[in-house]
């Protein structure tokens, strides 16, 4: 489980840009490209390894019209499905 | 979205994805079939220079930054240049020939840059092809031994070849030996003429039989077309991404749709890559005629076409029957 104090960063072999509404990630280490939503490419902009899943939550819900509660189950699971893809880390 | 579908998207939205800087023509091997305009002159781009240009990039979402020559390892501010790419997040690409990656600085490149891949040059499976056309007596076994070191220390690499009528008897060497390091190869077909219109490189041409030789080897994926296709494929209206997706830039400031379509868009010392790319009717006839050249071809067909060299050739991007050499069409 993902608490609100946990702070993210994106794996050092990772690069990614914002391109319009989505993410492109790569992960250099595997040669593997990833293409996130605009949801996911506004979480990964954020998680810079000095914000908190809890800032990250805050600054989300200054984006999107959506109660903190779900919210937090969807970042959490989405950041548990980066790490398990290689692309972020706990810093 | 996939990442096919977004590379696509750049294609037709114009959306700045790739760039291909050519930091220095100096270089420590002498290729008989160079292709750099050694006599260009021009302001140097400076550190300071190369700092905004990366920095404009990423605002405009570039993610592939590719950083070529001559040679770019002997630009005195190589080590710095790059890490500005890397602070910037860029999915650094360095093109070399391989001759000074050992020891010190390949500890360097590995520590300060780590880039996603060096792309070096083989120019035949002996020592007396590489040699002959680097014209620099042991480059091919120093190159053999810096590969075998950056494979211990963990180097991605690639292996890139141009076709010539000197290196063509041994192709299925160069293969082997891309394989003995467990690294791709591919295999540029055709010679071009240099970038300032001497055509003398040519009579290094691979010949009929020897591209077919290759044609007939290799897989699709090994042999490619001119120019700097990192992106993959895609069915757009455009034939390629010059111009519309990336573009390339000289040691002086010069911006060309791509490496191999040296049409001059602009320049960096005189507007930003930002200004460049937003309004510029030069680039936006590149565009055009990138739609162009996608309508001339036959449908499905002649993706090996390169409009940058054609212009080179033919003084026009357009095809003519019969197709240019580069089609795979022999």
């Amino acid at each position: 489980m993902t608490s609100d104090a946990a702070v993210f960063r994106p794996r050092p072999d990772v690069r990614f840009r914002v391109v319009g509404d989505e993410a492109v990630v790569v992960r250099q280490q595997d040669a593997e490209v990833i293409a996130l939503n605009e949801v996911g490419a506004s979480v990964l902009a954020l998680l810079d390894s000095r914000r908190s899943v809890g800032d990250v939550l805050d600054a989300l819900l200054e984006q999107y019209d959506v109660d903190r509660e779900s919210l937090s189950g969807d970042v959490t699971r989405f950041l548990s499905e980066l790490r398990d893809a290689g692309v972020v880390e706990e810093a | 979205m996939s990442y096919q579908e977004t590379v696509l998207r750049s294609w037709n939205q114009n959306v700045l994805f790739s760039a291909l800087v050519e930091l220095t023509y100096r270089c420590n091997l002498d290729c008989v079939f160079c292709y750099n305009d050694l006599g260009l002159r021009g302001k140097p781009m400076t550190l300071d220079d190369y700092e905004r240009f990366f920095q404009d990039l990423a605002a405009l979402s570039c993610l592939h930054l590719t950083l070529s020559g001559g040679e770019p390892l002997v630009h005195p501010r190589f080590f710095d240049i790059a890490a500005k790419g890397r602070e910037l997040g860029f999915v650094l690409r360095v093109k070399s020939n391989g001759h000074s990656l050992q020891g010190r600085l390949l500890d360097r490149l590995k520590n300060e840059i780590d880039p996603f891949v060096v792309e070096v040059s083989l120019h035949g499976a002996s020592a007396g092809t590489h040699d002959r056309q680097t014209r620099v007596e042991g480059s091919f076994e120093r190159l053999l031994a810096n590969l075998e070191e950056m494979l211990a220390r963990g180097l991605r690499f690639k292996i890139n070849s141009t076709l010539t009528r000197w290196n063509e008897t041994e192709i299925e060497g160069m293969f082997a030996l891309a394989e003995r390091f467990g690294a791709p190869l591919t295999v540029d077909p055709d010679v071009t003429p240099r970038d300032d219109g001497d055509f003398s490189p040519l009579e290094l041409a691979a010949t009929p039989s020897g591209r077919k030789r290759l044609f007939s080897y290799g897989r699709d994926e090994d042999v490619k077309p001119h120019g700097d296709a990192e992106l993959p494929a895609v069915d757009s209206k455009k034939h390629c991404g010059a111009g519309s997706s990336g573009i390339a830039v000289d040691p002086f400031g010069n911006v060309y749709p791509c490496v191999q379509w040296r049409r001059p868009v602009g320049n960096l010392h005189e507007r930003s890559i930002t200004e460049i790319w937003a309004g510029n009717e030069k680039l936006e006839e590149v565009r055009r005629l990138s739609e162009d050249v996608k309508r001339s071809l036959p449908r499905g067909g002649s993706g090996m076409f390169c409009p940058g060299t054609a212009e080179g050739l033919t003084g026009s991007p357009i095809p003519s029957l019969p197709l240019h050499p580069s089609s795979k069409a022999l």
